[in-house]
């Protein structure tokens, strides 16, 4: 059937259609290739890789990499449960209010909404720096505090902008035939507005979710118990202290294999494909709104 | 009949503070208020964290009638966050020092208390006692000490591992002078070729370009390519000199022979490949390579690993003291007591064996008065105790050798230790203020000029033009400035010692 649609159609769209197929096919080879790379590193020996390098199919197959780092698990869950929680968490703050702030500076009878939405749009154009942000975020008591992975991350002008984009687009009507029908602002919000933008959630969902997800600078910052480290921050941690600290006493005479123990190639490629597993498996479910919600907001500009 | 009795318990134990209260000296007792203090370290958190600090609270509250909490910051991010923990006024009383987290760029911003005689002769007399002229005089920043320096004896020189299983089959002798050493990177060129002779390149440099010569050379002050020799107690300009021209050439010359790869400044891997039998020897210094020799020995007997020190006969200095140490926040209100804490960890030995070697009976055993066996391998990983960062408080009389070591160790370690000259190079630093813009000059030109010369990318025919390049280069930048500006500063610090 397929095959007969297709030899219907002109030549010149035939030849376009490959044209483009192959080349989306190159592009993606190009993003894969890396991903089975890491894969097929994480499960070769170590001495292999040493010896003769990266290869795309593990020659010596070895799960030795992911067997030491399940030995102590610990560590691992404990960054996950706090990665998992705090993206939940993040994401579903940052998108409530994300659609609140978005929703009433569209609503046409706000007076104010474009002076806000300058001040709002004001703040992106500079920031205080890092020591005067530091020194707020620890009066506040973010010093091994959670809320400082997550506060950082909430408020996003670009989320709101995008947002205020699409909510334009929903006809005005539909906000006023419900208030005839005696329904108040937060009923409109709740029952009206927030189905409708199904799309542009799904999208701020995922780029906040991407963002909270891999969150390790604010972590680095304030969080010094190891306890409440994220995933990508210990990880960053497994993969840079050893060189880091190899580096800094290179000239002294500490004895370098005591202190650290420097990971293994398999075991960080290992690391990763732990580290990225998940929110890979996000995309595909969110991926049919994510196209939508950005044209969408793009577009009604 | 219960409740009179608490409430007579009560009575009697707030009595008992009250006639406490007024006397410092009578430490342990429940009602006396306990100090908190608060340490800040290098790299992660010791697995054995609360079982170790723990018990050393038990007796520090026994003892000064104080407990102290650790925060361990990560190597990985080190430079920025200590920097911002001075810049927050951060609640902080004790912190890891060293040269190589800018100790002397800290104290010149005032970030620590200084430490006055008065106040170690009141809190921690043995300490005062132990820190000799010359390590104080390295802690002095501007004439005032803001560190109590480490006390240990230990060199930077670099020695080699090699195959002793590889060299018989070459059918050579042991190893003892760098001829033979450079007879065994050909012969592994030329037999072996799945396996690298030589894959660190600062080999050539300390070998070769140093210890042949029988000369202690330090760079310093850093990155100015400038060099300070230890006995003659001069300074000169590093790359107008015979001697690193023939490192250099040295370098080319293995690179030609394949004995050194040509891509090996690319390579992230070169500190696994001995270990995993992919290269024939292993340059570090001394600590590190005589433990990989004993972790390779055990794993892999076959290889029959030897250890070679080529730098006999050399003068050498010991490390700075301000190497490691620890300091006090500026604005501690506690010092008394944390110096009094790091009088104990110091210098009683009930501290510094259970923050350095363990848990007695668990983590190690005493084998004589200055020896210990480690039993962290017979534990399960999350039961071992490794220490991390205990350098601070690192001292030589305290110190136990661990009998387990190979016992090459212990011989070079006596050796170095009669080569040993004193110097006071170390206290001297260099306040680069009048040639800031020289130093980023040179810098730029070691990097694009000299980068590709200690690398051995350069090839033998055109080295002498490459190295008349380099020279011009420098001068340009500024070189002969940096080099009078030294001079005339080391002399000046000289005049201040006496």
């Amino acid at each position: 059937m397929k095959t007969n649609k297709f030899n219907k159609k002109p030549i010149e769209y035939r030849i376009f259609l490959v044209v483009v197929y192959i080349f989306i096919i190159a592009v993606s080879l190009i993003g894969v290739l890396p991903f089975i790379m890491m894969l097929s590193g994480s499960f070769t020996s170590e001495s292999y890789i040493i010896n003769h390098g990266y290869s795309l199919i593990p020659k010596e197959f070895s799960v030795l990499a992911y067997k030491t780092i399940f030995e102590n698990p610990d560590k691992i869950i404990s960054a996950y449960v706090i990665t998992i929680g705090i993206t939940v968490v993040g994401t579903l703050l940052s998108l409530l209010l994300s659609a609140m702030t978005a929703y009433v500076l569209q609503r046409k009878d706000f007076p104010w909404r474009n002076k806000l939405s300058y001040f709002i749009y004001f703040t992106t154009l500079f920031n205080g720096g890092l020591t005067p942000w530091y020194m707020l975020m620890m009066k506040l008591g973010m010093k091994n505090n959670l809320i400082a992975l997550i506060i950082p991350h909430i408020f996003s002008v670009f989320n709101i902008l995008i947002m205020r984009n699409y909510m334009n687009g929903i006809p005005h009507e539909i906000t006023e035939s419900a208030k005839v029908d005696g329904a108040n602002d937060f009923l409109i919000f709740a029952k009206l507005i927030m189905p409708l933008s199904k799309p542009v959630l799904a999208t701020i969902a995922l780029f906040t979710g991407l963002a909270v997800w891999n969150e390790w600078y604010n972590c680095m910052l304030f969080i010094s118990d190891t306890k409440l480290y994220t995933l990508q921050y210990y990880l960053y941690n497994m993969l840079n202290n050893a060189a880091a600290m190899k580096a800094l006493v290179s000239g002294t005479s500490t004895d370098l294999l005591a202190s650290t123990d420097l990971p293994s190639e398999s075991t960080k490629l290992a690391m990763a494909m732990i580290a990225t597993g998940p929110i890979l498996l996000l995309y595909p479910f969110i991926q049919k709104y994510f196209v939508k919600g950005i044209v969408i907001g793009a577009v009604k500009g | 009949m219960k409740l009179t009795k608490k409430i007579l318990c009560f009575i009697l134990s707030a009595a008992m503070v009250s006639v406490a209260g007024g006397c410092t000296k009578n430490a342990g007792n429940d009602g006396e208020k306990i100090t908190k203090l608060k340490m800040i370290l290098t790299g992660d958190k010791p697995t054995q964290y609360d079982a170790i600090y723990g018990k050393l609270n038990e007796m520090l509250r026994e003892d000064i009638g104080a407990e102290v909490e650790i925060e361990y910051y990560n190597y990985s991010d080190l430079n920025q966050k200590y920097s911002l923990l001075f810049s927050n006024g951060e609640d902080f009383d004790i912190v890891f020092a060293a040269n190589w987290v800018n100790y002397n760029q800290q104290a010149e911003k005032n970030s620590f208390m200084e430490i006055t005689d008065e106040m170690l002769k009141k809190n921690a007399p043995k300490t005062y006692e132990t820190l000799t002229e010359n390590a104080k005089n390295e802690a002095r920043v501007n004439g005032k000490m803001y560190m109590i320096p480490n006390t240990a004896t230990e060199y930077d020189t670099n020695v080699a591992l090699i195959r002793g299983d590889l060299r018989e089959k070459y059918g050579m002798e042991p190893i003892t002078t760098l001829d033979d050493f450079e007879t065994y990177l050909e012969n592994v060129a030329n037999n072996d070729k799945e396996i690298i002779p030589l894959v660190n390149l600062v080999a050539v440099g300390s070998f070769w370009g140093g210890y042949k010569n029988k000369v202690g050379r330090i760079e310093t002050p850093k990155g100015t390519e400038l060099i300070y020799d230890v006995s003659e107690k001069k300074f000169d300009k590093k790359d107008f000199q015979e001697i690193y021209r023939d490192q250099v050439k040295k370098t080319r010359e293995f690179v030609d022979k394949g004995i050194i790869p040509a891509d090996i400044v690319a390579n992230k891997t070169i500190d696994n490949m001995f270990e995993n039998g992919k290269a024939a020897t292993y340059v570090k210094n001394l600590e590190t390579c005589a433990s990989m020799a004993k972790k390779l020995r055990a794993s892999h007997p076959e290889w029959k690993i030897e250890i070679c020190d080529f730098s006999q006969g050399v003068p050498k200095v010991k490390n700075p003291s301000i190497a490691n140490g620890l300091a006090l926040n500026r604005t501690t209100k506690n010092a008394d007591k944390a110096l009094q804490f790091i009088e104990l960890l110091r210098n009683d030995k009930r501290y510094f064996d259970l923050t350095w070697y363990g848990i007695e009976g668990k983590h190690w055993e005493a084998d004589g008065e200055n020896g210990y066996v480690s039993l962290n391998s017979n534990l399960a990983k999350e039961e071992r105790y490794e220490p991390g960062c205990v350098w601070g408080w690192k001292n030589q009389e305290m110190l136990r050798t661990d009998k387990t070591d190979i016992p090459e160790k212990q011989e070079i370690l006596k050796r170095w230790e009669q080569e040993t000259v004193e110097s006071d190079i170390y206290g001297f630093v260099f306040d680069d203020a009048n040639v800031k813009t020289e130093l980023v000059s040179i810098a730029s030109v070691a990097s694009q000029y000299g980068g590709p010369l200690y690398n051995g990318m350069v090839e033998q025919s055109k080295l002498d033009d490459a190295f008349k390049t380099y020279e011009e280069k420098l001068t340009q930048a500024g070189i002969d400035k940096v080099y009078e500006e030294t001079v005339k500063q080391y002399e000046e610090y000289q005049k201040t010692l006496k």
